[in-house]
């Protein structure tokens, strides 16, 4: 079973299955520090452990003033 | 200057020698121990998938999953035929391990809807331990669970997938 699991998501990094892609994006998202950094990251402007308030919305671009609503 | 020679013959291959060019590149640079290697390797699979092109039976695979079966074999030929080049890595499969007619989008649809009815803590585990490659130690420092309790979760996940997929 185990080689066998292996194998199988040896081959989701080649060849990505949809519903396999989705459940490792969420585990991802879930558990990745590195990931979670990153977006902390973007999302204080560059500059890490800010303390300032972060706009995510903005940062994102889902800010309705800019985008014309 | 690229002093490689290509293997494409016509406009059909280039076509998916820029498709699945860096696929392959990225699945054998991370099985190899030099760059070199790796771009040797990535020469070889295409001078062998272009050679026995004319052969491959689209009803049967997807050119996808053929070409990663190449990949998969030139990489483990790779170790077998020098020593020099090191350890065999132990996640890298070996013929016969699983069989290549199961390794293609159907089936990992199939596990993906075994996980789906895993319980998340053994789904996240499953895709931790086997796809990030962290591991157990590892994945139990992330999930804030004990390591004896990973362990076991592991265990269970394992054993409840072998119930749920037909070809395991």
């Amino acid at each position: 079973m185990d080689k066998m699991l292996n194998d199988l998501f040896d081959f989701q990094r080649f060849e990505k299955n949809k519903k396999m892609e989705s459940i490792i994006d969420r585990v991802e998202l879930k558990y990745d520090n590195e990931l979670s950094e990153d977006l902390l990251e973007l999302a204080s402007g560059g500059k890490k452990n800010s303390d300032d308030e972060v706009d995510l919305d903005k940062v994102l671009g889902l800010n309705s003033e800019e985008n014309g609503d | 200057m690229d002093n490689t020679v290509s293997p494409i013959i016509n406009f059909e291959q280039e076509k998916i020698f820029r498709e699945y060019h860096d696929k392959v590149f990225g699945y054998i640079i991370s099985r190899v121990r030099t760059t070199e290697d790796a771009e040797d390797l990535c020469q070889d699979v295409f001078t062998k998938v272009f050679k026995k092109f004319s052969t491959f039976d689209s009803g049967k695979a997807k050119i996808g999953t053929w070409i990663y079966s190449v990949a998969r074999n030139t990489v483990i030929d790779y170790y077998r035929t020098s020593h020099v080049h090191g350890e065999y890595p132990e996640d890298l499969a070996v013929e016969g391990d699983i069989d290549d007619e199961l390794l293609n989008d159907e089936t990992l649809g199939e596990l993906a809807d075994a996980l789906k009815k895993l319980p998340t803590e053994q789904m996240d585990i499953i895709v931790l331990y086997y796809y990030k490659g962290y591991t157990l130690k590892q994945i139990s420092e992330k999930m804030c669970i004990s390591y004896g309790s990973t362990k076991l979760r592991h265990k269970e996940a394992l054993k409840k997938l072998r119930g749920m997929l037909k070809y395991s």
